[in-house]
């Protein structure tokens, strides 16, 4: 299953994309990231609160499924993860 | 002749100055359009802001490349330019946008109470945007490849410091119609600002956001003539999404309902406008919208275009009573958007 995590707002308002491949990652990781996506989000999206909300935001799409990337729970393999795939993102494309 | 005759007191001093200095001029011209019984509410406090030295107050540091904010200061107001381009660039852009919004409308800093203007320059490493973070203004350097830096264009300063008006103001909610009126309201005062600074009529201007930014010759990163034209076939970016009228109108998830593509729409209401109404596009059609995006009863958090649609009009009829082309003009440009 593929995991993507998209970048968006700031001045450009142009998105950028990282996707990756989750089986080639522990299978503790692969359940996690089901779980998340299954359940509701743990805390309110503050990815955006009011004051800042020019500022570029990230969210993440699983099966059909878009989160704001801090509506997951805390998990050391996922930051790592996601640490690789902010190094990763590019444009899309129109 | 008594001491006391041969110098009048400060604050008759400061009240001809008022009246007679050139520095107050503006103030003076929004100051006859209102109604007599405006001006006995606001005379103690136009008064009060005229006797008070009023002047911009910039600070610029610099993030060394991380994501750290404010970072290092690195020119403050009043120092002298330093070696630092993107620094300089910013003081002096900033320095264009407050004398903007001051001269043309009494406003002093986005709070209008004299807030100190921070931008951070060097934001990150590679980092190829800008924002407005609730407190001050960041900038990238760009990735050299796709974006330059983003000081490079007074358009996006004077969009950024337009966000912080906005908050101040209409507060638009950021997502849905509502978020691309906050984008647009930035591009379209980023460009005024750009046409304020360079003196060009409705005619001369390009009307282009983040034309040295984006970089290549044909670039820009939006157009408020002709939205969805400003980059086309970019090798990374591919084509300008925006729509310049309703029929286009994207819903986009990933960009809270749309928000930087939709603002094509107002944006090219505004061209539209400025354009048939001629001259300089701050004299009339800037002073409509400014009274627009000041205007907390007509202009809600949650407006759509068509709430801002009538503020402009309403307001166009109230600026210009005797000229009902200008507020026809606006009609009109709002309609060939399809709002």
């Amino acid at each position: 299953m593929k995991l993507t995590l998209i970048q968006s707002g700031g001045f450009t308002g142009k998105t950028k994309i990282a996707e990756e491949d989750l089986s080639n990652h522990p299978e503790e990781l692969q359940q996690f990231i089901k779980q998340a996506f299954l359940q509701k989000p743990a805390k309110k999206d503050q990815t955006n609160p009011d004051k800042s909300r020019d500022k570029e935001s990230y969210s993440l799409e699983y099966d059909g499924t878009n989160l704001p990337l801090n509506a997951l729970a805390k998990n050391d393999d996922l930051d790592k993860l996601i640490k690789k795939m902010k190094a990763n993102l590019k444009f899309k494309k129109n | 002749m008594q001491k006391s005759e041969s110098k009048p007191s400060a604050f008759k001093t400061k009240v001809q100055a008022f009246a007679t200095d050139d520095k107050f001029r503006s103030k003076r011209q929004l100051f006859s359009k209102l109604s007599h019984g405006a001006k006995r509410v606001l005379l103690h406090e136009s008064l009060k802001k005229a006797i008070k030295k009023t002047t911009v107050n910039r600070a610029v540091y610099t993030a060394k490349n991380k994501e750290t904010q404010p970072g290092k200061l690195v020119r403050k107001e009043g120092q002298a330019a330093v070696k630092d381009k993107d620094v300089n660039r910013a003081y002096d852009a900033a320095g264009y946008t407050w004398n903007f919004y001051y001269s043309l409308f009494g406003r002093n800093s986005i709070d209008s109470k004299g807030m100190k203007i921070i931008q951070t320059v060097h934001y990150g490493v590679k980092y190829d945007n800008a924002f407005w973070d609730g407190e001050q203004m960041i900038y990238g350097d760009g990735d050299g490849k796709i974006f330059g830096s983003f000081t490079t264009d007074i358009d996006i300063i004077g969009h950024e410091l337009t966000h912080g008006v906005v908050q101040y103001e209409c507060n638009l909610a950021y997502k849905d119609q509502s978020g691309a009126l906050n984008e647009s309201l930035a591009d379209v005062f980023g460009t005024m600002i750009k046409q304020k600074t360079l003196n060009l009529d409705v005619k001369h201007a390009d009307w282009l956001i983040g034309e040295n930014c984006l970089l290549g010759k044909k670039y820009a990163l939006r157009s408020l003539k002709a939205p969805g034209t400003a980059y086309v076939n970019h090798p990374d970016l591919g084509t300008d999404p925006q729509p310049a009228n309703m029929s286009g109108y994207i819903n986009d998830p990933g960009d809270n309902g749309g928000v930087h593509s939709n603002s094509g729409i107002p944006n090219h209401a505004f061209y539209l406008a400025a354009y048939n109404i001629g001259g300089y596009s701050w004299e009339k059609t800037g002073r409509i919208w400014y009274a627009a995006l000041t205007d907390i009863e007509l202009v809600k958090e949650t407006a759509s275009f068509a709430d801002f649609k009538n503020a402009t009009i309403v307001h166009a009829q109230k600026l210009f009573p005797g000229n009902t082309s200008v507020s026809d003009a606006i009609s009109a440009a709002w309609k060939s958007v399809g709002v």
